[in-house]
């Protein structure tokens, strides 16, 4: 009985980060193809072993969405969209996690609440820090 | 030539490989990866990324299909995200040479899951009979799924939870250091040490390593490591390919993806172990 009620309480949740998987990947995969076309178009990008990313150099997460949004700094053309695509990457467990989060607020889960803060604090930390 | 479509291919058949061997893509790319001329700090950082997409396109299925426990998950969490950020820390550090040691050593564990390594480590270490211990009844870490191949309902309780807490932290440190998932660890670790199900097992690891490749991915991210167009093929490829594995899958018999296998660790281990003594020597 107590197993039942638990996994439908779940279900919503497993449902919901099941769709924040689904659109981050889609989203991301979207991206990383229109910079591999546009790279491929272009004629300048398929050597890999040449083409740095100096621009993300010394900066972390935070700062890089920063200088997209204020447009500062930022790379053009193929690889402002691989940029945005490992951005949607990045965001996509973050988001799946502060999902749990409010689920458990919501459902008063507060052991898990707890869990779930802990995990969401370091991963926000490490994403700051670096 | 080593270009995008060159390394698009090679990501896809990785991308199958990965998946019917169980090993995720990662540990199979950083060894080509550094075959071709890329840094290994740089091959590491790059496959990190890949994880992530790897690893969220196939919790779409295992959530939907409620066989990966988000509540087991999350506590698991907390000790692999710290190791793998200690991890990239540690690969920041270190001399490049270590770490062809390192993945080597790392590859020899996927033995772990086979055979008589597997009954002589683990299952006569820990009692499946054991009972719950304080912590574990705690957490209350259970969960149930719909087996679909025997049409009924599989119940379970996780069992041993700070052991398995501190094998999750080992199995992060090794993942943030050498840019894979480690997922053949973590099963290890779960269904062994903590009791659960081979499928949920499979699942919670798959959710559990975009998490972990995350907090390693910020480290390498800042410290300039990560080679976007060299990221953007493979996100695309090992997803590809990881789907392909997932369908043919349940098509190929046991012992084929036994020597599969093995036939595909042998030959990373031998590449990483012969790329160290190389750079050692020169």
């Amino acid at each position: 009985m107590a197993l039942t009620s638990c996994v439908k309480s779940e279900s919503r949740l497993e449902t919901v980060m099941s769709c924040i998987f689904a659109l981050g990947v889609t989203l991301a995969s979207l991206f990383v193809i229109v910079g591999i076309i546009l790279s491929h178009r272009s004629g300048t990008g398929l050597d890999l072993l040449t083409e740095r990313v100096d621009f993300i150099h010394k900066s972390n997460f935070f700062r890089l969405i920063w200088s997209l949004v204020r447009g500062a700094n930022m790379p053009h053309g193929p690889l402002l969209f691989v940029t945005l695509g490992m951005i949607c990457l990045v965001l996509t467990p973050l988001l799946a996690v502060a999902a749990a989060f409010v689920h458990f607020i919501l459902t008063r889960n507060l052991k898990f609440a707890v869990i779930t803060l802990v995990v969401m604090v370091i991963l926000l930390t490490s994403l700051a820090i670096h | 030539m080593f270009s995008v479509p060159v390394l698009i291919l090679i990501s896809v058949l990785v991308g199958v490989l990965g998946s019917l061997t169980g090993l995720g893509g990662a540990s199979i790319l950083v060894p080509i990866l550094v075959i071709f001329g890329i840094p290994m700090k740089e091959a590491v950082a790059s496959t990190m990324a890949t994880i992530i997409a790897t690893s969220a396109s196939s919790s779409v299925f295992n959530l939907r299909n409620k066989i990966a426990n988000v509540r087991i998950a999350l506590y698991l969490e907390i000790f692999t995200v710290t190791g793998a950020i200690l991890g990239a820390t540690i690969t920041k550090i270190i001399s490049p040479v270590y770490l062809y040691f390192f993945f080597a050593a790392f590859l020899l564990t996927s033995f772990m899951r086979v055979g008589i390594f597997r009954r002589i480590l683990l299952e006569k270490m820990l009692s499946p009979s054991a009972g719950l211990d304080r912590f574990s009844r705690f957490l209350n870490l259970n969960g149930g799924y719909i087996d679909a191949v025997r049409n009924r309902l599989i119940e379970y309780r996780a069992r041993n939870a700070l052991l398995g807490g501190i094998g999750m932290f080992i199995a992060g440190l090794a993942a943030g250091m050498l840019g894979i998932g480690a997922g053949a660890f973590k099963v290890t670790v779960q269904e062994n040490v903590l009791g659960l199900p081979p499928k949920v097992s499979s699942a919670t690891s798959n959710l559990i390593i975009g998490m972990t490749a995350l907090a390693a991915t910020s480290v390498y991210l800042s410290c300039g490591f990560l080679n976007l167009m060299l990221m953007a093929p493979m996100v695309v490829g090992t997803a590809a390919g990881g789907i392909i594995g997932g369908r043919i899958l349940n098509r190929v018999t046991d012992s084929f993806l036994r020597i599969l296998f093995f036939t595909v660790v042998s030959v990373l281990i031998v590449q990483m172990l012969s790329k160290g003594i190389m750079s050692i020597w020169h």
